[in-house]
């Protein structure tokens, strides 16, 4: 692992802000959805070596069940800016509780449940990094999501392609919306390229401020 | 004509980031605080002309203090500076008693347009 990992204050605060904004995004679309008021917690970020990304998850989610999605982005299909693959992680998500804030009148089948998770963690994760890509004037392409695993245990949701990543920017976000609550993770898996590209667009932005 | 002028965003960036765009000569009047307790502590004891406020804050957020000013009758001009966009937001705040509503991030041709909208200028 190279030694360029370290964000300063200034670039965290910066990216704090940016995530801030995504989330906001992404509840104004949950809402839609919902046909409800979301109301949103104050995200919390953490930018992590990925050498480390089990013990941190383990840390950062302790859900004994969890469910996730991946979905890859980046902003040119050669030589991009930024580029990575992004889980978002839902813990201890009743799905049954969800479908009913979609007033979904059917059984909530093991495909239905799928298809929940999809559209929900596409909303969260398009919301995020439009947001993102806003702010830091890029335009980020998504892969089709797809279910990593529904109830499984954190040990089971990286295999080795996840650990070939440098560097891990994971956001904490709860929603909740009546007296419903779902939590879910989003994490954001990046090459040392992308990561040292961002922090330049960071200290350029801060530097402006 | 000097104005007295409370920020109140926890996050160091966006609160720099109005600063920075603030009519001239307005920056030197203003306060900085990090959540809703923080801006209650000031309103209270002082005399401020415009509030800044962020929606989702720690401690107390912006809502709930847009609750207390208004079940203590305090009267601020206030303009809410958010990334909670939901329509529904909107209309809590202006319940709440909040001139205008701003999603973040803002810029200066938007705060001018706010501040002439209501006359703050």
């Amino acid at each position: 692992m190279k030694n360029s990992f370290n964000f300063t204050e200034d670039q965290r605060d910066y990216l704090q802000e940016i995530c801030n904004i995504g989330m906001g995004q992404a509840g104004k679309s949950l809402s839609v959805l919902f046909e409800q008021y979301v109301t949103l917690s104050v995200p919390s970020i953490e930018i992590f070596s990925a050498t480390n990304l089990m013990s941190t998850l383990k840390r950062l989610i302790p859900a004994e069940k969890i469910s996730a999605v991946r979905q890859g982005f980046y902003t040119h299909v050669v030589d991009p800016n930024i580029c990575g693959e992004s889980i978002t992680i839902f813990s201890n998500t009743d799905v049954e509780q969800l479908a009913q804030l979609i007033d979904l009148n059917q059984e909530v089948t093991f495909e239905m449940e799928q298809e929940i998770l999809l559209e929900i963690s596409n909303i969260i994760n398009g919301a995020c990094l439009s947001g993102i890509a806003g702010q830091i004037s890029e335009r980020f392409f998504n892969t089709p999501p797809s279910i990593i695993g529904q109830s499984i245990i954190i040990e089971s949701l990286l295999n080795k392609e996840h650990l070939m990543w440098d560097y891990a920017l994971s956001i904490k976000i709860q929603y909740s919306v009546e007296q419903h609550s779902f939590q879910c993770d989003l994490l954001l898996l990046m090459p040392d390229s992308s990561v040292k590209y961002l922090q330049d667009v960071l200290n350029r932005l801060f530097d402006e401020l | 004509m000097t104005i007295s002028i409370l920020i109140c965003d926890d996050s160091n960036v966006a609160r720099k980031q109005l600063q920075r765009i603030l009519p001239e000569g307005w920056a030197a009047n203003s306060q900085l605080v990090t959540n809703g307790q923080e801006a209650l502590d000031v309103i209270r004891t002082e005399k401020i002309d415009l509030l800044f406020l962020d929606l989702t804050m720690p401690v107390l957020d912006g809502f709930s203090l847009l609750k207390i000013m208004q079940s203590e009758a305090i009267v601020i001009n206030t303009i809410v500076i958010t990334a909670d966009i939901q329509d529904e937001a909107k209309k809590m705040v202006k319940a709440a008693g909040a001139l205008d509503f701003i999603r973040k991030p803002i810029s200066a041709n938007t705060l001018m347009k706010t501040l002439n909208r209501h006359k703050l200028l």
